[in-house]
């Protein structure tokens, strides 16, 4: 949120803020009780009992803990872990915060049509996506072949592939899209007036960025970092897939405590402890933060912030921009690629054209289960995720109330712990409730996973509607819900659409959760994940295509749907998360 | 050989509470009275009987890998619903739900595990009419045995194998050859500490690789630790065909029966195997304890051991028969004459035991050996 929009908030408060506070975020919080706290709560206890197989001894102890403190090889996962997410995660913002910088201010009106080509790298198969890097980056691989073909190696280079420059680029990779969102919204929000003043009053565009715009962003880029490192963190399976044998990170171990080690006391332990270490770590970034902050007072970085570089008149944002495209889409365009390869393996060499793997999804039955049930979820969860966000996003953003930043922590939590922890006390709790797994245990998650999402991307839509507004129809014997039917939600539509659409990709990608709350039934990340079994096939290339068609044929009607000023609008909305 | 369903190895007063069921049953009532009373509706499936599986209409839940998914063989008046689990453990956290699958379908050494978190039951073979269609091998194996009882029917076998790319290495024949300078980082393992310690203790010369005394599983660690230098990856069943195609490994232990046929049609032509600490598994049908319709799970096991069945899987999922009519199913680089000929070079393991307070060192301990292992 910018100062400006700070300030229409403090504006929108006003005497009836009780119910309309409680009727909005109480839902909320009580489904995230039930859904996160409470299980979560079940896990830190199990993480001082002893385990037994498949269960635990509720006897006390701190044996897990006191196994970790002096395990130098969980320790040293660990630190890996934090240290690997952290240096991708400051790579990824720093490329985002150029590439949502000429978004908005450099791109004119292809900044919007950029921004949808981000989001649309998001709208694929993750797994699949991870794949096609490897299909790029092996010793064999595309960049290989190319890098030899040109003269510029004469062997292949080994540390593309499995090794920690992979772990941090393949991070990177999964992680920049989310990174841009929260920056573009922060650098949309920042008042252009602001800056031709700068200007005006003879600042150059060194010292204008220096004094305003960055320090306007400041809120984005550590939503975008906070996000980066935190999902990086959780992340395992990009390092285990692209990491060789460095690729073990503390997710991992602790996916296989509560798999074939049965030590769930000490997969709860090293949850706990991982997120402690997240803690940590953004603790120590508000603090540099504030160090900074209190460093830009002084002397020397007046003086910085005062220099008059002459820096080269080079489009440097927008070649960042141009290549960070084209790191994003060339596993995309990889796997569209290999999609039509004739051999079993969607990778090189590619050895002749065939539609046939397309033909042969299009006529799984398995597939077509696993699609209605994936999309059976997604439209619930994105139906639920609405009834519980956009009450609260409105409550966030028109009153200021005492549990505010209670509540808003309440909203991240399911973002910062890792999946499978989420998963697995979410299976624990069903289980004990005797709450039959399936379609609802799984859509009740996924709710949770996608209420961030929408939150933000409504409430940031909220905090740009000028609440005079509603005030305005209030005035006029218009009543709340009728300002609600008549004003508030038709200005809202394109983010609802923008965030629905967000959610049900988010949904119909996600796996670590679902895997432990899906019962009998199979969705498509379940089931690709079981083909995989069999060896990765062009099979799910096309399926990844089609999925990102599937999306993006979504997001054009819906954007289609909307009346005024349509593209612009929808691609900004779709931008709009930030904290 | 099990006792029939009606034996009185069931307790008289299930026997008792299921008459009542029965009747209400019939009323319509049943699910409601099961609800009260908290009886699992597996209680309605004690008594089958031959005529009451090839009658049995309805849902069917079955836990399995995806490869083993064959509609075509699939009896007809079953609605199937069919749940993958993508590793071996998957199969205790998705049947933790008392009634949620019939049958699961997962290899020999998870008997122990199944059977000591009390989700699984014997099998009565006699309601199975194919079951002599089964090779002797795997019909009169003790690894599907607990106690003198069945708890398993093979589906499928397969041995592990070392594969090597022929056209960047020559064939190894003891563990020193994988030892080579030349192949430092060109080898990859599959993510299963079970297939990959089995192996170790082989090399390690374990006289019963599945039952390591304390002295044997660190002899066995500390031979995979030394070999960690030769290792580029270790990766997800499935993804060494990627990985030999591609060039990234030369050498893959202990890969599957899929695994050579897809690497070569995947582009390393040269792929080829050899049995060197080669060891068998038989994935099974396993039916549990809470399902809900039994006779359904032993429908559809009789189905699958048919000859047809199991030709129709062999295809698909490019493992092993255990039906020997169905070898001709098998691709030609790896068929045999009979699986009691392939057998030999490849001996059938029964799995690790789960209790920590016998001789030999339990699985859980294996499985947190190998993630020191990743970790290190």
């Amino acid at each position: 949120m910018t100062e400006l929009n700070e300030s229409f908030t403090i504006t929108g408060v006003d005497g009836s803020r009780k119910p309309f506070v409680t009727l909005g975020v109480l839902p909320l919080l009580v489904y995230l009780f039930f859904m996160l706290a409470a299980p979560l709560a079940i896990l830190v206890v199990f993480s001082f009992w002893k385990a037994d197989f498949f269960s635990v001894t509720r006897t006390f102890t701190l044996e897990n803990y006191s196994r970790l403190a002096t395990s130098p090889i969980f320790v040293s996962v660990l630190f890996k872990t934090l240290s690997s997410s952290l240096l991708a995660s400051c790579i990824a913002v720093l490329i985002a915060y150029a590439m949502a910088y000429a978004i908005v201010f450099r791109l004119a009106v292809w900044g919007p049509r950029v921004l949808t080509l981000v989001m649309a790298s998001l709208l694929s198969s993750y797994v699949v996506r991870l794949y096609a890097l490897t299909t790029i980056l092996g010793t064999n691989g595309i960049l290989n072949k190319a890098l030899i073909a040109s003269g510029l190696v004469r062997a292949p280079l080994e540390f593309l592939l499995y090794g920690y420059p992979a772990i941090i680029l393949t991070l990177i990779y999964v992680y920049l899209p989310i990174a841009i969102l929260p920056i573009f919204a922060s650098l949309q929000g920042i008042d252009r007036r602001l800056l031709e003043a700068s200007r005006d009053l003879g600042c150059g565009p060194w010292r204008t960025f220096l004094r305003i715009t960055l320090p306007l962003s400041a809120r984005g880029l550590r939503t975008a970092f906070a996000f980066c490192f935190i999902l990086a963190g959780s992340d395992y399976v990009a390092a285990r897939l692209v990491g060789g044998m460095n690729g073990q990170m503390i997710g991992s171990i602790i996916a296989d405590q509560f798999g074939g080690a049965s030590n769930y006391p000490f997969g709860a332990a090293l949850s706990v402890v991982l997120v402690a270490g997240f803690a940590l770590v953004l603790s120590g970034c508000y603090i540099v933060e504030r160090a900074t902050a209190w460093m830009a007072t002084r002397s020397f970085w007046r003086a910085f912030a005062g220099l008059r570089l002459s820096l080269p008149d080079i489009p440097l944002t927008e070649t960042i921009t141009f290549l960070g495209l084209v790191f994003l889409f060339a596993p995309l365009l990889t796997v569209m690629i290999f999609s039509f390869n004739n051999t079993p393996n969607p990778g090189i060499p590619f050895t002749g054209f065939t539609v046939h793997w397309y033909v042969d999804v299009v006529q799984d039955p398995g597939f077509h289960r696993a699609l209605g049930t994936s999309l059976t979820i997604a439209a619930i969860s994105v139906a639920g995720a609405m009834l519980l966000g956009l009450p609260a996003a409105l409550a966030l953003a028109r009153r200021q109330f005492v549990l505010g930043h209670f509540t808003m922590l309440a909203i991240f939590a399911p973002i910062s712990v890792p999946g499978v922890v989420i998963g697995a006390s979410l299976l624990a709790t069903f289980i004990t409730l005797g709450v039959k797994l399936g379609v609802a245990t799984t859509a009740a998650a996924h709710v949770m996973l996608v209420i961030p999402f929408i939150i933000q991307v409504i409430r940031a839509r909220l905090e740009k509607i000028d609440p005079r507004v509603e005030e305005a129809a209030r005035d006029l014997g218009s009543s709340p819900m009728r300002v609600l039917r008549t004003v508030t939600l038709p200005i809202l539509a394109t983010a609802v659409l923008a965030a629905g659409i967000l959610a049900a990709a988010i949904s119909l990608d996600e796996l670590l959760v679902t895997n432990f709350t899906i019962g009998t039934n199979a969705t498509v990340p379940v089931w690709i994940s079981s083909q995989m079994r069999i060896g990765l096939t062009p099979a799910l290339n096309a399926v990844a295509i089609l999925m990102l068609v599937g999306s993006l044929g979504s997001i054009a009607i819906g954007a289609s749907a909307t009346r005024r000023n349509r593209s612009r609008r929808f691609a900004e909305e779709i931008g709009e998360i930030k904290a | 050989m099990p006792k029939s369903r009606e034996s009185s190895d069931y307790p008289y007063i299930i026997l008792n509470r299921r008459g009542v069921l029965k009747s209400l049953g019939l009323l319509g009532l049943a699910p409601a009275a099961m609800a009260l009373t908290g009886i699992p509706s597996a209680a309605f499936a004690q008594s089958l009987t031959k005529d009451s599986i090839a009658a049995v209409t309805g849902p069917f839940n079955i836990l399995g890998s995806q490869p083993y998914e064959t509609r075509e063989s699939w009896p007809k008046d079953l609605e199937i619903n069919w749940a993958y689990n993508t590793t071996n453990e998957e199969i205790l956290t998705k049947t933790a739900q008392p009634g949620s699958f019939d049958a699961v379908i997962i290899y020999q050494g998870e008997i122990d595990q199944l059977l000591k978190l009390d989700r699984i039951e014997p099998i009565d073979v006699s309601l199975l009419s194919n079951w002599n269609q089964v090779a002797p091998m795997f019909r009169d194996a003790e690894v599907i045995r607990r106690g003198g009882k069945i708890y398993a029917v093979p589906f499928h076998w397969g041995y592990g194998y070392l594969e090597y790319n022929a056209d960047k290495v020559d064939a190894p024949r003891t563990y020193q050859d994988l030892l080579s300078p030349k192949l430092t980082g060109k080898i990859g393992m599959p993510d299963d500490p079970y297939a990959v310690i089995t192996t170790f203790a082989v090399f390690a010369g374990a006289k019963r690789p599945n039952n390591l005394t304390r002295q044997e599983f660190d002899a066995t660690i500390k031979l995979l630790k030394s070999f960690r230098p030769q290792v580029l990856t270790i990766h997800n069943y499935g993804d060494e065909i990627g990985l030999f195609a591609r060039g990234d490994i030369w050498v893959g232990f202990p890969e599957y029966s899929n695994s050579l046929s897809k690497s070569r049609a995947a582009g390393a032509k040269n792929m080829q195997i050899t049995s060197l600490a080669a060891w068998s598994y038989i994935d099974c049908f396993m039916v549990l304890k809470d399902a809900v319709n039994k006779a359904a799970a032993y429908k559809f096991i009789d189905s699958s051991l048919a000859t047809q069945s199991q030709r129709l899987s062999t295809k698909h999922s490019l493992a092993f028969p255990v039906n020997d009519a169905a070898i001709d199913a098998i691709s030609p680089e790896l068929r045999y004459e009979s699986s009691t000929q392939a057998l030999a070079n490849a001996p059938m393991m029964p799995g690790v035991t789960v209790e920590s307070s016998g001789p030999d060192v339990p699985f859980q301990e294996w499985v947190q050996a190998w993630i020191e292992f990743k970790a290190t």
